[in-house]
């Protein structure tokens, strides 16, 4: 069993990850990367954990009886 | 022609196209971040014997010796009798072209990693008691890995063709 900091921390990981190779191959001005890979992380994360959010919520709100 | 060289360089290292381009430090950024990326994955999925683990995964890599290099095309297990073409066709890509994709230099360095003692001190499981999930998530950043070197290939080349825009951000300019 593995706790959810571990899989927190690996998924802040792997978002930074992505987030920093896409504000790199983004074509940006140098002074612009903070910003390109604070958005591109914020997006991501974000929206996983949305969709987990919803995904737990889902058959709360449809459930039926 | 030299273009796609400096593309396909890639494939040996992340980030050396871009070095080879004069973009060394954002070459440099990419090949600490892809390989740090591939070696977290490969060290969450060890095995017990040389070779095993995430290089197992598909039961055959392009490490292994002559006698197996058909072993790919053959039914050897029931679960291949239900595999379509373009399954066959994604196993194929991913033992002989994953490799390429993620850096063959870094695939080897993590080949060996991988069974060395170091990741026994690392990893708080023994080999072998490792958790499913951990597995996977290992794997996820090894192949995440090869998949965002791809993209940073694809971006060496289009640099490499597009010689104004290089200029610039070797100027420090703005590319797009």
């Amino acid at each position: 069993m593995i706790g959810i900091g571990f899989t927190l921390a690996t998924l802040v990981a792997a978002c930074l990850c992505i987030a920093i190779v896409y504000g790199l191959i983004s074509g940006q001005h140098p002074s612009k990367f903070g910003r390109e890979i604070a958005i591109g992380f914020g997006l991501m994360f974000g929206g996983i954990l949305l969709l987990a959010v919803v995904v737990e919520l889902l058959p709360v709100l449809f459930r039926s009886g | 022609m030299k273009s796609l060289g400096i593309s396909l360089s890639g494939a040996l290292l992340p980030g050396l196209g871009h070095m080879l381009l004069g973009l060394r430090r954002r070459g440099a950024v990419l090949f600490v971040v892809l390989t740090a990326m591939f070696m977290f994955g490969v060290t969450l999925h060890p095995d017990a014997e040389r070779g095993g683990g995430f290089f197992a995964k598909y039961k055959k890599n392009i490490l292994h010796t002559y006698q197996d290099y058909q072993a790919p095309f053959q039914q050897t297990d029931r679960g291949r009798d239900l595999e379509g073409p373009i399954d066959t066709v994604w196993r194929l890509v991913f033992i002989y072209l994953y490799p390429f994709f993620v850096g063959i230099v870094n695939y080897l360095v993590g080949f060996f990693w991988q069974s060395s003692q170091y990741v026994d001190a690392l990893l708080p499981y023994r080999r072998g008691e490792i958790p499913v999930a951990v597995k996977d998530i290992g794997d996820c950043f090894a192949l995440l890995s090869g998949l965002l070197n791809l993209l940073v290939m694809l971006d060496a080349h289009d640099l490499a063709v597009n010689r104004e825009t290089l200029a610039k951000m070797q100027r420090g300019g703005q590319a797009a």
